[in-house]
């Protein structure tokens, strides 16, 4: 290209288009770097989203107890909400595969009167005798653990453990007549908040001690347990 | 060659993040879907001021149950109250937690051999149960307890806030008036008559004390 006023071929601008020439861009790579863009804010947008509706889900499971199960070959619980003083509501999982699970119940076993009660985290302290196994099919349960309330201070209370809505277990526990409220204890390793347990390992449900109202009457200790058909473990 | 280099690039990175957002389009919507089916358990209640108390009454699966969706800003210390047709009544205040929370509290009630109301109330930190006798001549089935007056404010499904000074009422149960009057025969009862059968709310340490002087102040 000539220079209109000397003639002369103008250097600096064909230098500069030159050079510039690399850095030009047809249009189907223009589109495919809209593309580009578009795809990964979708993927941020979508990241972002997940791991909002996570932290939502956590929160909400926590107040619907809702069970959730991460681990299909692991037991999963959660403490269902209540209905009524004195009962516990649990869900569970138990996987299909080995070791098979069964529910246990230990006691009530009484404890001689003036004596301090048993340790309920060390569960080979209760007695083999008291004891009720029922086998549990794998899949998802509902166990409830309940007082006839109908019966009020009396002295013993029918007292249920209910597997899927179906009695499973009936017997006589002392009724608050019977012990106080102030330093009886009931423990749990499950909360509101669903949880999956290690294979093979043994969920306590529920371990309840009911001290004595008076030093006359005895203690009691109670305790409910997922276990797997190997034997306890800790 | 350059541009062809960088085109190579534009399509692999088109086609892996192509690949990862449908993937995480396919995780999102089965969250989305878990978090909708839970959100019909527990009610949508969504927070527009953190600072201020929300509470939605949300359904159950029998009459005679009773739940609610609260939200709690930080640093708020709960006081739960009640007070029962018998004029009895207890308080029990909830340790300070610092953080905003958000929980369920339940209030479950049932007629043991037609003489007895028994009332279980649950939060997550606390439960309370107790018995209500039921006065002499009242003829109070199952179906008639449903059909009890409920007013707080709050029996709607809808979301409701208030400010961290209110006295917050889930609850006021009352008998209707056709019962109400052979309440009123039975008479040993008779000057609680105008109390409700059970009355059930929660505030800060502040709100109680101004309801307290509202109170004072009336009579």
């Amino acid at each position: 290209m000539h220079n209109a006023e000397t003639g002369d071929l103008d250097v600096d601008a064909q230098t500069l288009r030159t050079s510039n020439s690399s850095w030009r861009w047809s249009l189907s790579t223009l589109l495919l770097m809209m593309t580009t863009i578009a795809v990964w804010v979708a993927v941020f947008q979508f990241t972002r989203r997940v791991e909002q509706t996570r932290m939502d889900l956590v929160k909400l499971s926590r107040l619907s107890a809702n069970l959730v199960i991460t681990d299909p070959n692991a037991v999963a619980a959660v403490a269902l909400p209540a209905e009524w003083a004195n009962s516990s509501r649990w869900k569970i999982y138990v996987p299909a595969t080995l070791p098979a699970y069964r529910l246990v119940l230990q006691g009530p076993i009484q404890s001689k009167p003036n004596t301090t009660l048993l340790i309920s985290n060390d569960v080979t302290v209760l007695s083999q005798a008291q004891r009720v196994s029922i086998p549990i099919t794998p899949g998802t349960h509902t166990i409830d653990y309940e007082y006839d309330l109908g019966r009020p201070n009396e002295t013993v209370e029918k007292t249920f453990v209910k597997l899927d809505g179906k009695i499973v277990h009936e017997f006589d526990l002392p009724g608050p007549s019977v012990w106080q409220s102030s330093g009886s204890t009931s423990t749990s390793d499950t909360s509101d908040s669903s949880r999956s347990y290690p294979v093979s390992s043994t969920v306590k449900l529920m371990t309840q001690e009911l001290r004595g109202r008076n030093p006359q009457n005895a203690n009691y200790i109670l305790q409910i347990r997922l276990e797997p058909e190997s034997g306890p473990s800790q | 060659m350059f541009t062809r280099a960088i085109r190579l690039v534009l399509i692999i990175s088109i086609a892996v993040g192509g690949w990862i957002a449908i993937r995480q389009g396919q995780v999102f919507r089965t969250l989305y879907a878990e978090k909708m089916r839970l959100t019909n358990i527990v009610g949508y209640m969504p927070i527009e001021d953190p600072s201020k108390i929300y509470v939605k009454r949300i359904a159950t699966d029998a009459p005679g149950k009773f739940a609610w969706r609260i939200y709690l800003p930080a640093d708020y210390a709960e006081e739960e109250r009640y007070r029962t047709q018998s004029g009895g009544g207890g308080s029990q205040s909830v340790s300070l937690p610092v953080l905003a929370r958000e929980e369920i509290v339940r209030i479950n009630f049932r007629i043991v051999n037609d003489r007895r109301l028994d009332v279980f109330a649950q939060q997550e930190r606390t439960s309370r149960y107790f018995s209500l006798d039921v006065p002499q001549g009242l003829d109070l089935t199952s179906e008639a307890l449903f059909k009890l007056i409920i007013d707080s404010g709050v029996e709607d499904f809808q979301v409701h806030s208030y400010n961290t000074d209110q006295v917050v009422y889930l609850l006021n149960v009352a008998w209707p008036n056709k019962y109400a009057k052979k309440f009123e025969e039975s008479s040993p009862l008779r000057m609680y008559l105008n109390a409700p059968i059970l009355e059930y709310g929660f505030g800060s340490t502040e709100a109680w004390r101004i309801q307290d002087e509202v109170v004072q102040r009336n009579n």
